[in-house]
């Protein structure tokens, strides 16, 4: 378990007075709230170290031992009295921030340590209302392939207490989160359940690249099939697909293969499109005889 | 959606000692909407997330609903932005290759 310095977190001096520590707490808080950060997840990492901190700090009792052990962290006998002096520390009051819901992770194992199992993060923390209403919500992500999302697929969640079965819509964005109602924590006096948000992670071990629902992919042709044209065959997402080469075909030209892209999100049986650039690839090692022959060509033009 | 899925505003209020007039000041800034049943108010589940999103900007950092309301069209916009830069990042791959 690693020390935390609280006053570096908080950008003040270990000297800072109450009102210093008030003042450095609210204006980290104004720039890293999670309410303002949705989806910046060093901002809500951040602004947890914040909160706890000045949980820390803004309690004397708890700063005086934290000043106190904290400094000789790695003295373990020390750390040993401090365990078992806190048990008949108080919990005190949480001056805390809530949390969006989505990032009611608890405080440090160094402060678990320090102060006991006091700390249960900002969720709920700060309220001026003691009554939670709606139920918790809860975060997950998940990782899949870019071929798994080519359809709708039917998945088995484990969220740890229990086991949902959802549809993941194909064509879903990297990045993406969609909203599972009810599938977070119970209501508290009849209020309603709080919701699962789920972000997709969509990893991407294929040759096409993806902009939004058309994927590109490079294709490389020789010069003489470029020059004087062919058919080749080609790699889609759903199989192959045959493709004329027009006779002097130019480099970096693209070709649109319509509706071989990827599955339009929530919207059954419209694709993007896939986009084929030729690229040249140009003939070494060139034989007498071709060099010839190419300084023929070259005086003929 | 169904009438029994409403949650009155009245027992949202006293559950979560949620004064009514931060209710009201949330319906004069258009932030949320309720349905009126029998001269009571109720509101829609979803709104619960959006109500408790707005109560805590502004008792836990002391920002006004003039304040949120223009923070709710900034947080707009940059969601709008990062989206069409992740698009213009994806682009951008296919010509580093």
């Amino acid at each position: 378990m690693e020390f935390i310095d609280y006053y570096k977190i908080l950008e003040i001096d270990k000297k800072a007075s109450q009102a210093d520590i008030k003042k450095a707490y609210r204006k980290l808080a104004r720039k890293l709230h999670p309410d303002l950060n949705p989806n910046d997840k060093t901002a809500q990492e951040k602004f947890q170290h914040v909160n706890e901190a000045n949980e820390v700090l803004s309690d004397p009792e708890k700063r005086k031992k934290y000043d106190q052990y904290g400094k000789d962290w790695e003295h373990a006998d020390a750390f040993e009295a401090a365990k078992r002096n806190q048990r008949s520390s108080s919990t005190g009051n949480r001056s805390g921030y809530s949390s969006t819901g989505g990032t009611n992770e608890d405080f440090s194992d160094f402060f678990e340590s320090m102060f006991g199992g006091t700390g249960r993060g900002f969720s709920g923390g700060g309220r001026q209302r003691s009554t939670q209403f709606k139920g918790q919500d809860l975060n997950a992500t998940l990782k899949l392939n870019l071929l798994d999302i080519l359809e709708d697929q039917k998945q088995t969640l484990d969220l740890g207490v229990k086991k949902i079965r959802i549809t993941i819509p194909a064509g879903v964005e990297d990045g993406q989160t969609i909203k599972i109602n009810g599938y977070g924590g119970e209501g508290v006096n009849g209020g309603p359940k709080g919701d699962l948000y789920l972000t997709f992670d969509i990893s991407n071990n294929t040759n096409f690249q993806r902009v939004g629902n058309d994927l590109y992919k490079n294709e490389s042709i020789s010069l003489f099939n470029a020059i004087l044209g062919s058919s080749i065959e080609i790699e889609t997402l759903t199989g192959k697909v045959k493709l004329k080469v027009k006779p002097e075909t130019q480099n970096d030209i693209k070709v649109k293969l319509k509706g071989k892209g990827m599955p339009v999100y929530k919207k059954k049986g419209v694709y993007g499109d896939l986009y084929i650039t030729y690229k040249i690839t140009m003939p070494t090692r060139l034989s007498e005889k071709e060099k010839e022959l190419f300084k023929q060509l070259s005086e003929l033009r | 959606m169904d009438s029994e899925n409403y949650i009155l505003i009245e027992v949202y209020c006293q559950q979560t000692q949620t004064p009514m007039e931060f209710i009201n000041d949330l319906l004069e800034f258009e932030m949320i909407e309720v349905q009126q049943i029998e001269n009571k108010i109720y509101v829609e589940p979803h709104y619960i997330v959006e109500i408790e999103r707005i109560y805590r900007l502004r008792e836990e950092l002391g920002i006004n609903m003039e304040g949120i309301d223009t923070l709710n069209h900034m947080i707009k916009k940059v969601n709008r932005l990062e989206q069409e830069l992740k698009l213009l990042r994806d682009r951008l791959t296919i010509y580093e290759h």
